[in-house]
């Protein structure tokens, strides 16, 4: 079983989306162990044991994340169906350049695609994030 | 009803951040794919490998062995237990027979040939390969040219040609026109097939309830009541039986308003299975046999005097239609609405053949017929500009309809409701720094460094009169175009409101809030937008959907108008509480009726609400209890004036794309430099999500100039069926977009607003105006909507092969 039909089907963690069949769009992106993956090319049993973030955990105590807060005052989704891989894309770009230049969100965002935005709204909210956000996993 | 207009705009025109966000974000949207029922069954599809064969023995006893297979579904079983769905064609090619599957043969590569249900879903994938299906290969049609031809193998062959339609519209004086024109370009050019692919491809869920006898079906459908028509038809089974839900929607843009076939095709599986099912499209799958956008070949000719006046065009339009008319002739017709874009020409003919393919059929994609036609005009104008030695800018300035001759009617009968193209164009070039890049283009052409710059002008007419369709056949009894909403006050006091738009992010939960808010003076978290559509509880009209740009305008109407039966209803109730007061004293805010003048004496919502549904003895005698209102908006169309000539669309928005781009004239790549793309949508309802949309569709537009394209080869198979073969772009492909607005209100709808969301194809068509500007010094045109680096190299070479720069830049024969 793949990881993100266990995420989806058995863990009912539906906000992980599949949008291919070649792991070119990244509706999957999750964060395992701090990085950056995409939950459709993984066995599930390949991560036994990892430690997981998706969408459902980066939202603590109903108050948004920073990236999730940027994303709605910048308009940086519109069906909001690449939106959970996105933000955890960009949660993982932060971790490593916590003040991208407008080229580095777009090749951080590369793996990822949108069919709504043009990435226009995404990359502006991308870099309207606060420089200093917590970009660790807020399970562990 | 009166006029509706906005009694105070506090909420609407503002940037409000968006309802729906709030769950999107969190992962809480719920999809189709998101939904889990008891015992729920999954299907899996066995599709054609070729373009066009009979269908001979279909073996299924190795795939029914095995544990976890429930049921299976072939053509001949289809056949029998449904109808096909009607088509828009004239007779004899109104029998054309399409079927939720292959019934006899496949007519393109990735047709439904079989369906198998199974327990589990990966069963449903691995178990395809079980079924045995025996083919007999036929000559496939690929060429819409020689489709055309009388010799050619038919797709359908109940009917005499694979010329299923054609149609020849004319207006003015063409031959006066060509006779007094000094120039006359003539030329082949060609907009691509491409689609817009949606991230969250086509799901759908049935179930059948065989106690009650009825169906419910959930499908990420932009329009499901007209699904559901089809879907009625096509099982001949009550529609009133079949509740039709959209949860939330992961994109549209057209494409999936035409999804009915697996609708019916899953309706068909519950039955049989007697449980629900549900269908997952793959992604390869949905570029395969989903919609791809109108593929066409033109031959055209535009006359123009020496000093830029255009004054006429003629055009031989060829849509490669695909194998089934799902929804053409719309496509090819709807040139009909955008014929002269925004110019002034008055003398018109298009020629247009629609060809069955043996191709995934072609249907609604985001600006339907509309960019292709703006393609047509916009690059011939390019072109002519080009042999005039004129500034393509200099050329519209010439042509523009200007402001001070709105409303003006088109040739063919459409009333432009507003507008300021000139203007448009001036903003736009400001944007670009246009006379500074003009610098740096001739500087840089003496360094091999060259820069292009493209102008396009797209038009974005909606909503969709559907008297259009009398065009088509004149049997058709349609016209108008229409839209639902509800507003209702709670006992509680609790606003909620719902609209039959079934949108897919386009935010209408928060827009409609706002509307209402300004009408009931509340904010908008006060008021409940229904999410989604539910035929048990949103209300609709058969015109029911979020396509062809409408909502602004329909949908927006509506909700007006049952938002003002409720403000009406709610201020007499307000006036008779309050005793001794008219009504025309009273004011709606901060959720009280008050009395304008003083203030000094106000009532809540909650009360009147109250009042209104329970405390009834104390409501006037000639109110009606409760407090909702139903309200159905359309617009003021007219049946068309005769067999050409008509205003199928309400507003007229448009779109001045201005672009630099640079091409490596080594390698053919074409880099964008700059964009900017000046809109005008009228009054804006939420500048946030218009500017969204003006962004979206500038990324597909750009995407399908730049990079996508849907390839068949010879023998009819899709060679781009993923989006790593299709080049869907990611953020390193696009440049950052400038946007900008013109503020001209629709003279047309009461509240100023237009439909957006389209862009009209000017991003789309400024990427082959600017690179054949950029490659003007190897007298280069490009004549095809989609510009790669192969096709620029070629280009390239066979300039330099045929004649060198300087044979280019000899002046050109005027009237060649």
């Amino acid at each position: 079983m793949l990881l993100v039909d266990f995420l989806r089907e058995v863990l009912k963690l539906t906000g992980t989306h599949v949008g291919c069949d070649t792991s070119n769009c990244g509706a999957c992106t999750v964060i395992m162990n701090g990085r950056s993956m995409k939950s459709c090319t993984w066995l599930a049993v390949a991560a036994d044991g990892q430690e997981i973030l998706t969408i459902e955990g980066l939202a603590q105590d109903e108050k948004l994340h920073p990236i999730q807060e940027a994303f709605w005052e910048n308009h940086g989704l519109q069906c909001g169906y690449c939106t959970p891989g996105m933000v955890l894309s960009a949660f993982y770009l932060l971790s490593k350049i916590p003040q991208p230049t407008e080229f580095e969100i777009r090749r951080g965002i590369s793996g990822n695609i949108c069919r709504c935005t043009g990435y226009q709204g995404i990359v502006d909210s991308i870099g309207k994030v606060p420089e200093k956000v917590e970009t660790k996993d807020p399970g562990s | 009803m009166e006029k509706l207009t906005f009694p105070k705009k506090k909420w609407i025109g503002k940037r409000v951040k968006r309802k729906e966000d709030l769950r999107l974000l969190r992962g809480k949207g719920q999809f189709t794919d998101d939904l889990d029922l008891p015992g729920l069954l999954y299907a899996g599809l066995v599709r054609s490998p070729y373009a066009h064969a009979r269908i001979g023995r279909i073996d299924l006893s190795k795939v029914l062995e095995r544990p976890g297979v429930v049921c299976t579904l072939t053509g001949d079983e289809v056949a029998e237990l449904t109808s096909p769905v009607p088509n828009n064609l004239r007779a004899p090619y109104s029998e054309i027979e399409d079927y939720c599957m292959a019934v006899g043969k496949v007519r393109y590569a990735g047709e439904v040939v079989a369906a198998v249900v199974t327990e589990d879903k990966y069963l449903a994938e691995d178990v395809l390969d079980l079924v045995e299906v025996d083919y007999e290969p036929l000559d496939p049609v690929v060429d819409p040219e020689k489709a055309m031809e009388s010799e050619s193998p038919l797709v359908h062959e109940n009917v005499p040609s694979n010329v299923v339609w054609q149609g020849k519209y004319e207006y003015g004086d063409l031959e006066g026109a060509f006779r007094e024109a000094d120039l006359v370009v003539k030329d082949r050019l060609y907009f691509h097939r491409f689609t817009s692919a949606p991230l969250e491809t086509s799901v759908v869920v049935a179930d059948y309830n065989d106690k009650q006898e009825s169906f419910t079906i959930w499908s990420n459908s932009q329009r499901p009541m007209f699904n559901h028509r089809f879907v009625t038809q096509a099982l001949r089974f009550p529609g009133e039986k079949i509740r039709y839900i959209t949860p939330d929607i992961g994109g549209g843009f057209g494409v999936k308003n035409d999804s009915y076939p697996y609708v019916i095709l899953l309706a068909l599986l519950a039955r049989k299975a007697g449980r629900a099912v549900k269908w997952v499209e793959t992604r390869t799958e949905h570029m395969s046999a989903s919609l791809h956008g109108n593929e066409v070949f033109y031959d055209a000719e535009l006359a123009v005097r020496k000093d830029g006046t255009v004054l006429g065009l003629r055009a031989r339009a060829v849509h490669d239609e695909g194998a089934y008319m799902r929804r053409e002739p719309i496509g090819a017709i709807n040139f009909i609405r955008h014929a002269t874009v925004g110019y002034t020409f008055e003398n018109l003919s298009m020629d247009l053949y629609c060809i069955a393919t043996n191709k995934c059929p072609v249907g609604p994609n985001r600006s339907y017929g509309k960019m292709q036609q703006c393609f047509l005009v916009e690059r011939l104008l390019d072109m002519a500009a080009r042999r005039l030695k004129m500034d393509p800018v200099e050329i519209r300035h010439k042509n523009f309809v200007q402001p001070n001759q709105m409303p003006y009617e088109t040739p063919t009968g459409c009333i432009l409701d507003g507008g300021d193209y000139p203007g448009a164009l001036k903003k736009a070039l400001e944007m670009i720094d246009y006379q500074k890049v003009r610098k740096d283009q001739a500087k840089g052409r003496e360094s091999g460094k060259y820069l292009g710059i493209g102008i396009a002008l797209g038009m974005d007419a909606c909503p969709v009169n559907s008297s259009i369709q009398r065009l088509m056949n004149p049997e058709a009894k349609a016209s108008g175009d229409s839209e639902a909403a509800w507003v209702k006050i709670a006992p509680s006091g609790e606003i909620s409101a719902a609209v039959g738009s079934s949108p897919q992010g386009q935010g209408h939960e928060t827009v409609v809030s706002q509307i209402v808010a300004d009408l009931l003076g509340v904010h908008p978290d006060d008021v409940y937008a229904v999410p989604g559509f539910d035929s048990a509880v949103n209300p609709y009209t058969p015109h029911s959907g979020t396509y062809a740009s409408r909502f602004a305008i329909v949908g927006a109407g509506a909700v007006l108008g049952a938002a003002w039966k409720v403000r009406d209803k709610v201020l007499k109730i307000g006036a008779h509480l309050l005793g001794d007061v008219d009504v025309e004293q009273l004011d709606l805010e901060d959720g009280r009726v008050y009395l304008k003048e003083t203030k000094d004496k106000s009532i809540s919502l909650q009360d009147i609400a109250r009042t209104a549904w329970v405390d009834l003895a104390n409501l006037p005698e000639d109110v009606e209890a409760g407090l909702f209102a139903h309200y159905v908006y359309r617009p003021d169309f007219k049946l068309p004036k005769d067999d050409q000539r008509g205003n199928f669309s309400f507003t007229y928005s448009y779109a001045v794309t201005a672009a630099v781009v640079e091409v490596d004239v080594e390698t053919g790549r074409v880099k964008i430099l700059k964009l900017a793309c000046v809109d005008d949508a009228g009054e804006l309802l939420n500048p946030l999500i218009v500017e969204g949309q003006i962004h979206g569709a500038i990324g597909h537009q750009l995407g399908a100039a730049l990079y996508e394209r849907l390839i068949y080869d010879e023998t009819g198979q899709l060679l781009t069926s993923s989006f790593k073969d299709y080049c869907a772009p990611t953020a390193l492909d696009f440049p950052k977009f400038e946007v900008a607005y013109v503020d001209n209100p629709s003279l047309a709808t009461p509240w100023g607003a237009r439909g957006v969301g389209e862009g009209g194809g000017s991003p789309l068509i400024v990427v082959s105006s600017a690179v054949s500007d950029a490659l003007e010094p190897f007298n280069v045109e490009i004549k095809s909507a989609h510009v790669s680096p192969e096709e620029v190299f070629r280009k390239l070479r066979d300039s330099l092969v045929l004649g060198s720069k300087s044979d280019a830049r000899k002046p050109n024969n005027l009237n060649d």
